[in-house]
């Protein structure tokens, strides 16, 4: 179990050090990118409430508003 | 005929105090100066003139807001229409085809590296809305790419000295959208209350994002996951298409129309949108999703060059494929390595690791023989074997997902599109 344990270490950073001499950039763009995330409501407690459909009221209040805007 | 003065504040009736000299309201107590004749007919003449100036302000902004707006509706509309000519360049190894805006001598596919590309005909393209042009340059590009090579150990010679003809700068066509997303979602977890105890908790969460020019590729042939790569592009940069900014470059053709590309964009909207709540709930683990109601609309769509660098290289008749983004200089790729040099660090790094693993676990489970009794010792040697069994699993476990994210990224480069696409026309 020893070499089990030393031969996995060897594995791993040896496969790490040709990730990171051969795999150049890093991956994808970031969120700040594209959009901010604005919270219109975030509420934590113990009772369960069943989903009323108010969110998704305010949202398409939302987009509606979005979609004037820009004519 | 009396008049009666209304107080401004409550509009009781005022009466003239003449200890004050003026006029007082006995309600709110309010005292007032009394106007003088003509000042209170031209100040109400003013407030008058002040109001109907405001009004014709606002009916003014109206009509200006009302104009710009038709007058986008007709450029886009004008937009959908426009043409421009384009050469279009036919490789005769990968049957790739690219557009210049002028004629080139000769050239090397970007995409396969041969230099079989000839003149094929003029065609008409769908004009751009806008363009990032290269500010890269061709320099510029090459010592990015040999700057992240050199440093590279395990990358092969032939890599590292790649010749500079065979680097094109290539216009990718790209939609962007403009995009509404918004969720209200419900969670639930556990919280702990005292060592032994946990409540189940519930959180209400709605929010929303706006995404401004979300990008997506309209090339077939460039795999999405290369493109998203190759980002962020800085939108600031973005110009009114003019054909002058293709000179001395190629454009490669949209070949993917916004109806397909929108679904694309959207799913990428809703990944980026769940990535955020993540981050925003963070501080609450183990959340689980009992109820969600997304709303997302595309608000608007745009068509538009970005500017990409592609270095192709041939490594045992094999394509690879490295690009720099012409905006930002951004590199990316992944090139195989030196597997003899890879086997012998493995080595060596498995004899020292063990040298240390070994002798330590020995040292760890002697000393229970010898004191211990027989039950606790094996008690005590198999919560060792089963910690070191834990831990060599983590380690190959990591090793594995490692390698085979990197394996994953030379799939990426190795123009597997390209590959395909050859393929096809070879039975053709």
């Amino acid at each position: 179990m020893g070499i089990a344990l030393g031969v996995g270490i060897a594995y791993f950073l040896t496969v790490s050090f040709v990730k990171h001499s051969n795999d150049i950039g890093d991956f994808s763009g970031r969120l700040s990118d594209f959009g901010q995330l604005r919270i219109i409501a975030s509420e934590d407690g113990l009772h369960s409430a069943k989903p009323s459909g108010r969110g998704s009221v305010v949202l398409k209040e939302q987009l509606q508003k979005e979609k004037e805007w820009r004519g | 005929m009396q008049k009666n003065y209304r107080c401004p504040r409550c509009r009781a009736t005022m009466e003239f105090d003449p200890e004050l000299g003026k006029m007082h309201c006995k309600y709110c107590g309010g005292v007032f100066s009394v106007p003088k004749s003509d000042e209170s007919a031209d100040a109400k003449k003013a407030e008058e003139a002040e109001a109907r100036a405001k009004e014709e302000r606002e009916e003014q902004a109206r009509k200006e807001q009302e104009a710009k707006r038709e007058k986008e509706k007709k450029k886009q509309k004008a937009r959908q229409h426009a043409k421009m000519k384009m050469q279009i360049l036919h490789c005769n190894s990968c049957g790739a085809e690219l557009a210049v805006n002028e004629v080139e001598a000769s050239s090397f596919c970007a995409y396969c590296g041969q230099a079989t590309v000839v003149l094929d005909r003029v065609e008409e393209y769908l004009e751009p809305d806008y363009i990032i042009p290269f500010s890269v340059t061709k320099e510029q590009a090459e010592s990015a790419i040999r700057e992240k090579l050199k440093r590279g150990y395990y990358v092969p010679s032939v890599i590292k000295n790649f010749e500079v003809e065979k680097l094109r700068g290539i216009y990718i066509p790209f939609w962007l959208y403009d995009i509404y997303y918004g969720d209200e979602k419900y969670f639930k977890y556990s919280a702990r209350v005292t060592s032994k105890t946990y409540v189940t908790r519930y959180i209400h969460h709605v929010a929303e994002m706006h995404f401004k020019r979300l990008t997506q590729d309209a090339s077939k042939r460039l795999n999405d996951d290369i493109s998203e790569r190759l980002e962020p592009y800085d939108m600031a940069g973005l110009k009114e298409f003019q054909p002058m900014y293709l000179s001395g470059f190629y454009a490669d053709r949209f070949d993917v129309g916004t109806k397909d590309a929108k679904d694309v964009a959207l799913t990428r909207a809703k990944e980026l949108f769940d990535e955020a709540v993540k981050q925003d709930l963070c501080d609450h683990s183990n959340l689980r999703l009992t109820y969600t109601n997304p709303l997302s609309k595309v608000i608007k769509s745009e068509y538009a060059l970005l500017p990409a660098w592609f270095l192709t290289f041939r490594i045992e008749d094999q394509p690879y494929t490295i690009l720099v983004n012409g905006q930002t200089g951004k590199t990316i790729g992944a090139v195989p390595c030196v597997k003899k040099k890879a086997t012998l660090t493995f080595l060596i790094l498995s004899i020292i690791f063990s040298a240390i693993t070994v002798p330590l676990a020995g040292f760890l489970v002697g000393p229970f023989f010898m004191v211990v009794d027989t039950e606790g010792a094996v008690l005590y040697i198999m919560a060792l074997l089963g910690i070191m069994t834990i831990a060599a699993g983590i380690a190959w476990g990591k090793g594995i997902r490692k390698l085979r994210a990197f394996h994953d990224s030379i799939k990426l480069t190795c123009s597997g599109d390209a590959r395909s696409f050859v393929h096809e026309r070879q039975e053709k």
